[in-house]
């Protein structure tokens, strides 16, 4: 009951607090000029949000999971009572993972106009190059280093995606969508068939490489061994905690890259090629130019993503990124919000709380009726009872929030701002 | 050259039902300028739903899929194209009638999240075991000149050649079809005539459904020799229709015929030939090469062998 009590008034304090702030901060968000309008923080709120964000993200391996077996013996959860465990560090490294596939996507969809639907073909293509260049590659005796091989498969997405820009010179919209499904099918035909490059059926990747950094001589950090490793001898990084800061090192890198793009002249270029190419074209657009980078800026994060994805999971097979998985990162985009970056971290870690939530409830949903734990037998399996959610999520976003997560944050933002004169 | 006429009979019979496939596509398409990413379940849906009206009767057990009747071959074809026509129509009122005038992005989505649903539900009530169909045909075959060709590639062919004359020669020049096509030309102009463009929509998803039923039917009970039996993957084989209306032109029907037609004889020449072709391009080509042969017609001839060309203006 107090708990109730005490939340209720922390909700009405926070709640006030956002009002009288964002009251305070009206005059800050006009807009008077161009440079005004692409400033990278509008609010001091936006500020205050991103260190508060750069907080969360620098604690939270620490906080959720404190690091309990060196020297210095922590206990487990810092804060008893709260579902503190490595649960949530595993949500956050695939809500980074996607964040840097989603931002890819929503370049590219949503700011560029370019429905494709063979994200998970680049994503793939990620995947497998690290098979390649991570663990087959040797140079000297010695395996790349982690860093080098996720940018050597963001160069790869970069260079096939490219590739496509030209494609959707002549192809618009619907005839665009059919044409990138070729994408999902070939990259699926390539994994199952180019065998020294991707292992094919009979021999899918296992084992896949972990990242190595080497900071001191003789000291480095593996993330990939299942268990836990020295660093200086001291603390003790799980799999989990490593790859959490990592890859959400490459989703603030994507999301800077993203926001940055998105001011620039290049960024432009792209909504006006969106809003209408003909026209864009007219008053000096290079068309070729502007999709053909969308593309390959789209490809290139994608295939970041899927070599994080590939790395964390350790293993990848042909048959895992098929149509479905485009599907997840559009979900994500709608979800968040088509056409912005900041939709897409939020998209991104929304569909991960979805995924883990539906996994978490594993020993509830059995009792629903209908559904299915065993993927062999009649009724809602986990993989269907999920893609359902989704697909549910995605048609509910677009039917009553177009704009998505973002938006409707908007929304709220618009009214404490404008209150008394809007409603 | 036994071989090749093996494919190329093979090959006309898997082009028939993708031009059923391709017809539903275009039908869709003219009259609501909307891909229909759906028509996979909706194939899947109509062989399931033949199965539940010819299939050994089983009952409404948990254990086994489920059939209700053990009607005849050729009745459960009509019921469950009926009973399919009646579910498009549902399905574009309660959704698709939502996402007019939304981009395509919005619309193309909508019709992904149905294929979604329509797989969860075919899934609960019938699992993801092959089911087999009760054909009259099983595997019985005729040689004609030397080649020996299954009698449901026979009835394969005539339904195809029935639907295809029935559509052209009778139901374009009804007054239905005559809605349809001046709907699908100037739909404001066709609203100032009393057409009702709910009607025509219903109406065309009906029939696009209908035919899906159709084809998945004879998809699944061996005709053109992909598939032998009504399982979820069927699905896959209604995507193969996208190359067929690029081929022929998104809004032309009589394309939609002749690019399934080619694009079943491509298909079925490249399985032919696989053992010749696979040391070049992988195993399982075939599955791609129509997707390849729609990219190189997008390339050269972007509104199809009949579509409208289309004019952009600023």
């Amino acid at each position: 009951m107090s708990g109730a009590i005490a939340t209720l008034i922390a909700l009405a304090v926070g709640l006030g607090a956002l009002f009288i702030w964002a009251q305070r901060d009206r005059a800050h968000a006009l807009v008077v000029s161009y440079a005004n309008e692409h400033r990278r923080f509008h609010t001091t709120g936006s500020k205050v949000g991103l260190a508060l964000f750069a907080l969360l993200f620098i604690s939270a391996p620490v906080g959720f999971s404190w690091i309990g077996y060196g020297k210095f013996h922590l206990p487990n959860q810092l804060i008893p009572g709260l579902p503190l465990n490595e649960k949530w560090l595993v949500v956050g490294v695939y809500a980074a993972i996607y964040t840097v596939g989603a931002i890819g996507m929503n370049l590219l969809i949503g700011n560029t106009g370019q429905v494709s639907l063979g994200h998970s073909g680049f994503i793939s293509l990620g995947a497998y190059s690290i098979g390649y260049f991570g663990q087959d590659l040797t140079v000297g005796g010695k395996h790349l280093p982690g860093v080098l091989w996720v940018v050597i498969a963001g160069v790869l997405g970069a260079a096939v995606s490219a590739a496509v820009g030209p494609f959707a010179l002549r192809l618009r919209g619907n005839y665009l969508a059919m044409v990138s499904l070729l994408l999902v099918f070939l990259a699926e035909h390539v994994a199952r068939n180019w065998v020294s490059f991707t292992g094919g059926d009979s021999n899918p990747r296992n084992d896949l490489p972990g990242f190595v950094f080497t900071i001191w001589p003789g000291k480095s950090i593996r993330f990939n061994d299942g268990g836990s490793t020295s660093f200086f001898d001291t603390f003790f990084l799980t799999k989990n905690q490593g790859y959490f800061w990592l890859c959400w090192v490459f989703a603030a890198i994507a999301v800077v890259l993203g926001r940055n793009l998105l001011r620039s002249r290049q960024g432009r270029a792209m909504m006006a090629v969106r809003d209408r190419d003909l026209s864009a074209e007219i008053i000096g657009v290079p068309q070729m130019y502007t999709k053909t980078w969308a593309f390959a800026v789209s490809g290139a994060f994608a295939a970041v993503a899927g070599a994080l994805y590939a790395s964390y999971l350790g293993s990848v097979q042909p048959g895992s990124f098929g149509l479905d998985f485009s599907i997840l990162f559009i979900a994500m985009i709608v979800v968040g919000g088509v056409g912005s970056v900041y939709g897409s971290v939020l998209g991104a870690i929304g569909i991960a709380m979805v995924k883990d939530a539906i996994d978490s409830a594993k020993p509830l949903l059995q009792h629903l009726p209908l559904v299915q734990i065993d993927p062999a037998k009649r009724g809602l399996t986990l993989d269907i009872f999920s893609s359902l959610i989704y697909g549910l999520l995605l048609v509910l976003f677009l039917v009553y929030f177009p704009a998505g997560l973002a938006g409707l944050w908007g929304r709220i933002k618009r009214f404490f701002s404008a209150w008394p004169f809007a409603s | 050259m036994t071989q090749f006429l093996n494919g190329l009979v093979s090959g006309v019979t898997l082009g028939g039902i993708y031009a059923l496939i391709a017809l539903g596509f275009v039908i869709i398409y003219r009259a609501t300028h909307t891909l229909n990413f759906a028509q996979g379940g909706l194939l899947a849906l109509g062989a399931y739903i033949s199965y539940l009206f010819s299939g050994p009767i089983r009952g409404v057990n948990f254990n086994n899929p489920p059939s209700l009747l053990r009607l005849p071959y050729f009745v459960a074809i009509v019921l469950s194209m009926l009973t399919l026509a009646a579910i498009g129509w549902m399905l574009e009122v309660t959704v698709i009638r939502r996402f007019r005038g939304k981009p395509v992005f919005a619309v193309i989505m909508a019709t992904l999240g149905v294929a979604v649903v329509l797989g969860a539900i075919m899934n609960v009530v019938w699992g993801t075991s092959p089911v087999n169909l009760n054909t009259p045909f099983g595997d019985k075959f005729s040689k004609v000149g030397g080649v020996p060709i299954k009698h449901i590639d026979f009835f394969t062919l005539a339904v195809v050649a029935v639907i295809a004359l029935v559509f052209f020669f009778g139901f374009q020049r009804s007054k239905l079809g005559t809605a349809m096509k001046a709907t699908a030309f100037d739909q404001e102009a066709a609203i100032a005539q009393g057409i009702s463009p709910n009607l025509i929509f219903g109406a065309s998803w009906a029939m696009s459904c209908a035919l899906a039923a159709l084809a998945g039917t004879l998809l699944a009970s061996g005709a053109g020799s992909v598939a032998t039996q009504v399982s979820p993957s069927l699905s896959a084989f209604a995507l193969v229709g996208f190359p067929a209306i690029v081929l022929g032109g998104v809004d032309s029907p009589e394309g939609a015929v002749l690019g399934g037609l080619i694009i079943g004889i491509v298909q079925s020449l490249s399985a032919t030939y696989e053992e010749n072709i696979y040391r070049y391009v992988g195993h399982d080509f075939w599955r791609l090469t129509p997707f390849i042969l729609m990219i190189i017609i997008l390339l050269f001839r972007p509104s199809g062998l009949f579509g409208t060309k289309e004019v952009r203006r600023v």
